[in-house]
């Protein structure tokens, strides 16, 4: 009973209830309890959302941050906030991920590598992390997609924002602001920051610097027009290792004017125009016996491009079909080479089409796109996903689908390929209880795999298992775990691949009580089943997270975290040059106005 | 993939199929008896195929990945919280009921939990008070005020009105009106009319023998003279047929919001015997 009653506590708001007892006095008649974390899901694709609440819990700096949290994801490299770092996605390399802010790649051309450490986490009103390939919608998404959804203007305020900061060890700080609004049918959300360290570890200081702008108009009948501009720019020391040490200067600017427009009751188009710059140059010193030698490697990309995208909506079914196109380059050189390592562009053309209809219980989306793809030949991806409602909160759901991933731009060879098939089970019927399991086996083939004796194209399966489980509240407490096997092997019975994470363990433990005082404890665990690079990862690695929200009048509210880092010091690295650091504090304020 | 070719194909040459899905979302704050009886009066009127999420039965709930995979026509959000979050998303439309502090968003309208003022200066009329003692929240009521204000220019009515920010000034509010007022207008606005507050109300009709009008049942038996309340079963029929508008394809933003259109008015023949008050029921 008592674990009812603090449930609904937690779910309804003190101001419902104070309105209920306005009209019904004491006899309000509220029969209710919470019996599930949450509503199960009723999307075919195995889908993981993180919203800015969840980011907040985290004091999360960078998207790496919000990704090192997520069940099916395994981080790398976490170091110093913003210094880059790699993961995989159910094992999937990083290069095979296409990450997306407003829509909008963030992964170089050269290499497909996103570089989620440059992402500031301010602006973010949501992520929806996608896993298994999704070329159906997106083309070159083989391993899964990681979609950055932008926070939009404050719709009740003229005038609203945010100012932070926080401080720790080494001088690691991150500072930010945020200004957001509406007047009239004019609304504005701008956001920036800093963040700075000295490096928690040898050659891993960071220097950055990120803003963030949306403006958006809202037209007659219906329609809207939406300016975004992300720039993203500063310095970040990779690694020391004996004598070499590697740092790299990042510079990336995206923007995008998009509109939306209800053309008839059932059928809504929106166009985007897209044009996107990365430039990058990579240092890499050698000091030998007193001489210092320094190798760079310059990177200059763009994208230019736009898309349209019509959605039909009536009684029978949801059709989405749409065109996208983007003119790339890509020019890459180095100091050692007089000649560019890579100069090239290419038109991209993309045409796709999806459609859901409802039958009963069953949901069935079949998808498909086709590519043309300038550089790396034609592709046509298809998938299907269907969904089984066994009751209004629990749901059987089956996807399967074909994709590929365009590895560089520099090889017309580099299209990596890969069949997924996704099935998994969700419900929150049983009682206090939200859980999830998906099986899936990606076969990926033409994977490009550098040997002695050159380059090598391998077929690699990864089959696994991934499990979520989530409680209601209890003594205002939530328990979540996530746990994913991954078994990945060379062909469908060849040897192990190593490198690829075996077990993640992902656990968290969040209080939030109704004085607005909120902690969050993570526990993080990947067997890399690497041994050959001197990683060490017997250990979990947690962390805890404080803070306390204070409310001065409606609008105004200061709230005091601080975040203690791998708190039992703990060892969680799979090579010896990006270990982990040790226990580290950070002390910080955020205002609310 | 010969296969996934072929499934693909199969599935798009057999469009149109007959689906299932539903047209309407409703969104409910939690299990409540005013609320299920709106619900019953929405579903009365508006036919459309729906379904019901109450969100007290889940700790988190995540409106935005409801619509975009159930893709709704529209969501009915009963009660505050439900409005809320049913705001927070902005791909589907919203219409509202049983929220008394609906925020005005270009994408919603409903009915609101307030009878137009009017009605209360009808009742004041008829119960021959002239000086009406109004305690209300600026942030709160501001804006009903202002409307009421205007309606009372064109009647005999004369608003008195004392502005509270915090739920302990009442009584003090109240205390200031000794004297200057025939009636008092109780609103239902969660500072002026708060537990420890509303004792104050009855204690001033008793001592200055002045009626009080209110906006539910509940306060007729502590010492409220009339009480002209909402009719939860008719709110639900009234957005029922909004909402059959909204499907039919008439855009929300051209729909304004509405007050309750039936108002049921009961009186405490005790109160009004003793004030000697003419009576007003069955209005």
């Amino acid at each position: 009973m008592l674990f009812l009653i603090i449930a609904v506590s937690q779910a309804r708001g003190d101001e419902e209830l104070r309105s209920l007892e306005l009209y019904n006095g004491d006899e309000a008649e509220i029969v209710s309890g919470s019996r599930s974390p949450r509503p199960a899901s009723q999307t075919a694709e195995n889908i993981t959302v993180v919203t800015s609440e969840d980011i907040l819990a985290l004091n999360a700096h960078t998207l790496a941050d919000i990704l090192y949290a997520v069940a099916g994801v395994q981080v790398e490299m976490i170091r110093t906030p913003g210094a880059s770092t790699n993961f995989k996605l159910q094992g999937a390399n990083f290069n095979h991920v296409l990450v997306l802010i407003d829509n909008v790649p963030l992964n170089t051309l050269s290499e497909n590598y996103p570089d989620i450490a440059a992402v500031p986490v301010q602006m973010i009103e949501r992520v929806e992390i996608v896993k298994g390939a999704a070329s159906s919608a997106w083309g070159n998404a083989l391993g899964g997609v990681i979609n950055v959804m932008t926070k939009s203007p404050d719709q009740e305020r003229a005038i609203g924002g945010m100012a932070s900061g926080s401080y720790g060890k080494r001088d690691t700080a991150d500072l930010r602001g945020e200004l957001s609004g509406t007047v009239d049918s004019f609304g504005y959300y701008l956001s920036g920051g800093k963040l700075r360290s000295d490096g928690l570890l040898a050659n891993n200081g960071v220097d950055k610097d990120n803003f963030y702008g949306k403006l958006l108009y809202d037209l007659p009948n219906g329609g809207s027009l939406a300016l975004t501009t992300w720039l993203s720019q500063g310095f970040n020391g990779m690694y020391q290792d004996g004598p070499v040490s590697t740092s790299q200067n990042t510079r990336y600017l995206i923007s995008t004017l998009a509109a939306s427009y209800q053309l008839t009751d059932h059928l809504r188009l929106e166009a985007a125009a897209v044009a996107s710059e990365t430039e990058g140059t990579l240092f890499r010193r050698t000091d030998l016996q007193g001489v210092s030698k320094t190798l760079t490697v310059a990177l200059d990309e763009s994208r230019v491009g736009g898309g349209f995208k019509l959605s039909w909506l009536d009684e029978l079914q949801r059709v989405v079909a749409g065109v996208d196109y983007e003119h790339v380059a890509a020019q890459v050189s180095s100091s050692q080479i007089r000649a560019d390592i890579l100069n090239r562009d290419a038109d991209r053309f993309g045409v796709y089409l999806s459609d859901t209809l409802t039958l009963g219980r069953f949901a069935v989306t079949p998808s498909a796109r086709f590519d043309r793809t300038g550089s790396g030949g034609d592709h046509f991806s298809p998938s299907f996903g269907v969904t089984y409602a066994l009751t209004d909160n629990s749901i059987l759901r089956g996807y399967t689908a074909t994709g590929y991933s365009l590895t560089s731009l520099n090889r017309s060879d580099s299209t990596e390929k890969v069949w997924t098939s996704q099935f998994g089970f969700e419900s929150g019927d049983l009682p206090y209880l939200w859980v999830k399991g998906t099986l899936f086996r990606n076969d990926t083939w033409d994977v490009i795999a550098p040997t002695a004796t050159g380059i090598t194209k391998e077929r690699q399966l990864k089959q696994g298992v991934e499990l979520e489980a989530k409680t209601l509240p209890l003594y205002n407490t939530s328990l979540s775990v996530g746990y994913t096997f991954i078994g990945a092997t060379l062909g469908v019975n060849g040897p192990v691949i190593k490198g690829v994470p075996k077990h993640t363990v992902n656990i968290g433990l969040r209080y939030q009580d109704p004085s607005h005082f909120r902690g969050e404890l993570t526990g993080h665990y990947v067997d890399w089943n690497e041994a050959r690079q001197g990683g060490r990862y017997s250990d979990v690695i947690w962390d805890l997270h404080l803070r306390k929200e204070m409310h001065y009048g409606e609008k105004v509210s200061l709230e005091p975290f601080v975040s203690v880092r791998n708190l039992l010091n703990g060892h969680q690295y799979v090579y010896r040059v990006y270990q982990n650091p040790g226990r580290w504090i950070e002390l910080g304020v955020r205002c609310n106005f | 993939m010969q296969f996934l070719r072929f499934l693909l194909l199969a599935l798009l040459l057999l469009i149109p199929l007959p689906a299932f899905g539903y047209d309407v979302l409703v969104l409910q704050s939690l299990h409540e008896k005013g609320y299920e009886e709106a619900v019953n009066g929405f579903k009365r009127e508006c036919r459309a195929s729906m379904r019901r999420v109450v969100l007290s039965e889940y700790a988190e709930a995540d409106v935005t990945r409801i619509t975009r995979e159930e893709h709704p026509k529209l969501i009915v959000a009963v009660g505050d919280r439900a409005l809320a979050l049913a705001q927070k998303q902005n791909s589907t439309p919203v219409l509202y009921m049983m929220a008394l502090n609906p925020k005005p968003r270009r994408w919603s309208t409903g009915v609101s939990m307030l009878l137009d003022p009017s009605r209360y200066l009808s009742v004041f009329e008829a119960l021959g008070t002239q000086k009406v003692g109004v305690v209300y929240d600026p942030s709160r009521s501001g804006a009903y005020l202002k409307r009421a204000q205007a309606l009372a220019a064109r009647t005999r009515v004369d608003l008195v009105l004392r502005e509270v920010r915090a739920a302990k000034e009442t009584p003090r509010m109240l205390q200031s009106l000794r004297g200057k007022v025939d009636a008092l207008w109780m609103l239902p606005d969660a500072t002026a009319v708060s537990p420890g507050a509303t004792e104050a109300y009855f204690l001033f009709s008793q001592g200055e023998r002045v009626p009080v009008v209110t906006f539910a049942d509940v306060y007729l038996t502590m010492g409220g003279a009339v009480a002209l309340t909402i009719d939860r079963f008719d709110i639900g029929r009234q957005l029922g047929e909004m909402a059959q508008s909204v499907l039919e394809g008439k855009p929300v933003e051209e729909i304004p919001p509405e007050h309750p259109r039936r108002a049921i008015t009961k009186s405490n023949d005790g109160v009004v015997r003793q004030l000697k008050l003419s009576s007003v029921t069955g209005r």
